[in-house]
């Protein structure tokens, strides 16, 4: 147990990891090589994929790529994690991200001894002029990593961000940015195919590569789980691998949560698999909903109709055992932010945006998680024949038809006042707890409270300096506080 | 021939005039995938290579989509095989005959425009490649076909190209072919105006190569989807042909 709270560094985002911790726990393989060798190249590029797939990962390590030396090549990364952009707009936007940008690449100058300095408060006019003459002056070209342009719960569309994006793009300046598939407007200037290079980052279980990533995984990070397969799963040890990488839809935050688990005990067979998946469908994905709830701002309401869909599409697919499904067309667009934030969760995944339907017409095929599917089937039970069953995948879809009324859920309708409500929440929320595991010690929690932080809006509008100020917070706590804000906003 | 000149000119006609002009054609775009080939699977690339590869990039693109063309609108490329080989041809100047990448594989017609409007007949929009009236009419139902086909080939190329949807698989041809040109023109023509160096380095031509690549290879796999395209492949060689192409970039 003390080695899994050890190893639960591995829950923290990528971009939590100081440089030595990131080095430590990230393997990179052939499928990701591919997408690092596109950011570090010239040319916009856009990330696409669900959380917790690796996207940060990707962004951090093409940066720190970039920095060796003879890559003529400066890399910026820089995360927008920062409260006021979610709530701004307009030319408010532009000021906020202008300042952050500036004050990050400025940054990246002191580190490598370059003056001057790009002037602060420069804004998005001549940024990019400055931008140029940068690049100019020390004879390389710049790309500038984007991360968390997105927030699920942002009511108005990214607009301002893509016309930034575009603005900034050009002969020698290269954007790359991590979006979620949730994103689909990206305001009238950008057109997302011509100005972009999309990337989708999805591993995806029926890729030949698969089972080989998660067992590269496994052998990296949990050698102790090989060595502890059960005689009847160790004589396949990709297979094992193939099938947990399966179970949690490919997602590598979850994967690590699922080997957590296992890793507890001293052997791990066919029951172990049961009680790990059945741990992830109980206290892993419904909580996540619970979870993401006061992040969604006007999205809230569909929180409950999201739990609704969720649990009759996993009714549904038990009675039958198939591993994934279709959703006709028309259901699909009248679900279509609950499906969006249960693909977000990592309940389901789309894998084919159209497919016929052996019922008539056409629709979407969703990968369901297996941990909730397990709930949901007779016995509850990974036995031999669903372990070979399921990691091959071969079952036929299920197929939600227009006629079908399973997923005939009410969606409701927005309150468009709504602000995010994990802001208004008491910083007690960010104490060390299961969901924030490093979260708020006792003693820095009273030494916020004791300077008057009651809110976690409070806590992310704070200055470094006003943090700072405060006895017993130094650069260290500082950076836990300013991670574990962030998680609370960002997930 | 190489994997992806096959799945792109697709099967060889036994009669001419279809047959010399698909050979010839063939051909041409071999040499080139040889060559990037070759140095996309290099550790190291040559300066040779990192000079002139998106150079060699974009005549591929260009053959590439010529050759599609000619197996969807042969009449198009014959009646330009003609031209260039008769008496009437000029080297010396610019020859309306040749293949416009406006026009030929774009339309000039902006998406969204009414498709049947009464206009229609005034102008050849609709035999574009990528335009809107293919799309609609050829495009999008051999997509659909793609889609419906079970395939043991497990490809992340294909994987990608599945999860867009019907109507947007136009745009992302268009969008994804012409930025990818346009990138590849900047590099070729003296249009940069600082260090090529700067911009053109290894690990941006050999994103070049990648994405010529996949852009060719899914638009040639969904041809061969098509009852209209000439050439077309069995549906697992033209899988395979696919996979194998994927596999040149790894």
């Amino acid at each position: 147990m003390a080695q899994t709270f050890e190893d639960s560094q591995l829950i923290l985002a990528a971009e939590d990891c100081s440089d030595e911790d990131f080095e430590k726990y990230h393997t990179f393989l052939e499928y990701e090589e591919r997408i690092i060798r596109s950011l570090m190249a010239h040319g916009p590029v856009l990330l696409r994929g669900g959380r917790g797939n690796g996207k940060s990962a990707l962004l951090l390590e093409a940066n720190r790529r970039l920095k060796q030396d003879g890559t003529g090549v400066l890399g910026i990364y820089l995360s927008l994690r920062h409260l006021p952009l979610l709530k701004s707009k307009g030319a408010e936007y532009h000021s906020h991200f202008c300042r952050i940008l500036i004050e990050s690449i400025n940054n990246s100058l002191g580190q490598l001894n370059i003056s001057p300095t790009l002037e602060v408060g420069t804004n998005q006019d001549t940024l990019r002029e400055h931008l140029v003459d940068l690049s100019k002056r020390i004879d390389k070209r710049i790309v500038l990593f984007f991360d968390d342009a997105a927030h699920i719960g942002r009511e108005a569309d990214l607009s301002e961000f893509f016309d930034l994006f575009r603005t900034l793009s050009g002969s020698t300046i290269s954007c790359k940015a991590a979006i979620y598939p949730g994103v689909t407007k990206f305001g009238t200037r950008f057109d997302v195919y011509n100005d972009a290079t999309v990337l989708d980052i999805a591993r995806d279980e029926r890729a030949a590569y698969f089972p080989k990533f998660f067992l590269e995984v496994l052998r990296a990070r949990y050698p102790s789980i090989i060595s502890k397969l059960a005689s009847s799963l160790s004589h396949q040890p990709d297979k094992f691998a193939g099938f947990l990488g399966r179970a949690i839809l490919g997602n590598m935050r979850t994967f690590v949560f699922a080997c957590n688990k296992l890793d507890e005990s001293s052997q791990v067979g066919l029951q172990e698999l049961t009680n790990g998946l059945i741990y992830l469908a109980a206290d892993y994905y419904w909580p996540l909903l619970e979870e993401l709830k006061p992040k969604l701002g006007i999205y809230e309401p569909m929180i409950e109709p999201s739990q609704q869909i969720a649990d009759a599409l996993f009714v549904s697919l038990g009675e039958t055992g198939a591993t994934s499904c279709i959703i006709h067309r028309d259901i699909q667009q009248r679900i279509n932010k609950p499906l969006e934030i249960l693909e977000y969760v990592g309940f389901i995944s789309k894998r084919e945006a159209s497919r016929g339907m052996k019922s008539g017409g056409r629709g979407a095929r969703y990968s369901v998680t297996l941990c909730n599917l397990l709930e949901n089937i007779q016995g509850k039970r990974v036995t031999s024949a669903i372990y070979d069953e399921w990691g091959k995948d071969e079952k036929d879809p299920f197929e939600f038809h227009s006629g079908n009324s399973t997923l005939n859920v009410e969606v409701p309708m927005l309150d468009i006042s709504k602000d995010l409500a994990i802001l208004s929440f008491p910083i007690s929320t960010l104490k060390k707890s299961r969901i924030y595991p490093y979260g708020l010690t006792e003693s820095k929690y009273e030494e916020l409270t004791h300077a008057g932080f009651t809110t976690i809006n409070d806590l992310a509008l704070a200055t470094d300096i006003q943090l700072l100020a405060i006895d017993g917070i130094g650069s260290a706590h500082l950076k836990r506080i300013r991670n574990v804000v962030a998680q609370s906003i960002w997930m | 021939m190489t994997h992806l000149t096959r799945l792109i000119a697709g099967n060889t006609p036994d009669k001419d005039p279809m047959k010399s002009l698909i050979e010839t054609l063939s051909v041409n775009m071999a040499e080139l995938e040889e060559t990037l080939v070759e140095s996309i699977r290099s550790t190291q690339m040559t300066p040779q290579m990192i000079l002139y590869g998106a150079y060699t990039c974009r005549t591929f693109l260009e053959s590439a989509m010529t050759s599609l063309l000619a197996r969807i609108d042969p009449l198009r490329i014959l009646f330009l095989q003609a031209h260039q080989n008769s008496t009437e041809y000029d080297k010396s100047q610019r020859n309306k005959s040749a293949v416009q990448w406006k026009g030929d594989i774009f339309s000039k017609e902006k998406a969204g425009e009414n498709l049947w409007s009464v206009d229609l007949e005034k102008n050849t929009a609709w035999r574009a490649l990528l335009g809107n009236w293919q799309q609609k009419m050829i495009l999008e139902p051999s997509f659909q076909q793609l889609n419906d086909t079970n395939t043991t080939i497990s490809s992340d190329w294909l994987a990608n190209l599945k999860r867009i949807s019907l109507d947007g698989i136009g745009n992302h041809f268009r969008g994804s072919a012409d930025s990818l040109y346009s990138e590849l023109s900047k590099a070729v023509h003296a249009e940069y105006v600082i260090p090529r160096r700067t911009v053109v380095d290894e690990m941006t031509i050999r994103d070049y190569i990648s994405r010529t690549f996949q852009i060719t290879a899914q638009i040639s796999l969904i041809s061969h989807f098509s009852p209209v395209f000439h050439c077309c492949l069995p549906h697992e060689e033209a899988f395979l042909l696919f996979k194998q192409t994927e596999e040149y970039i790894n």
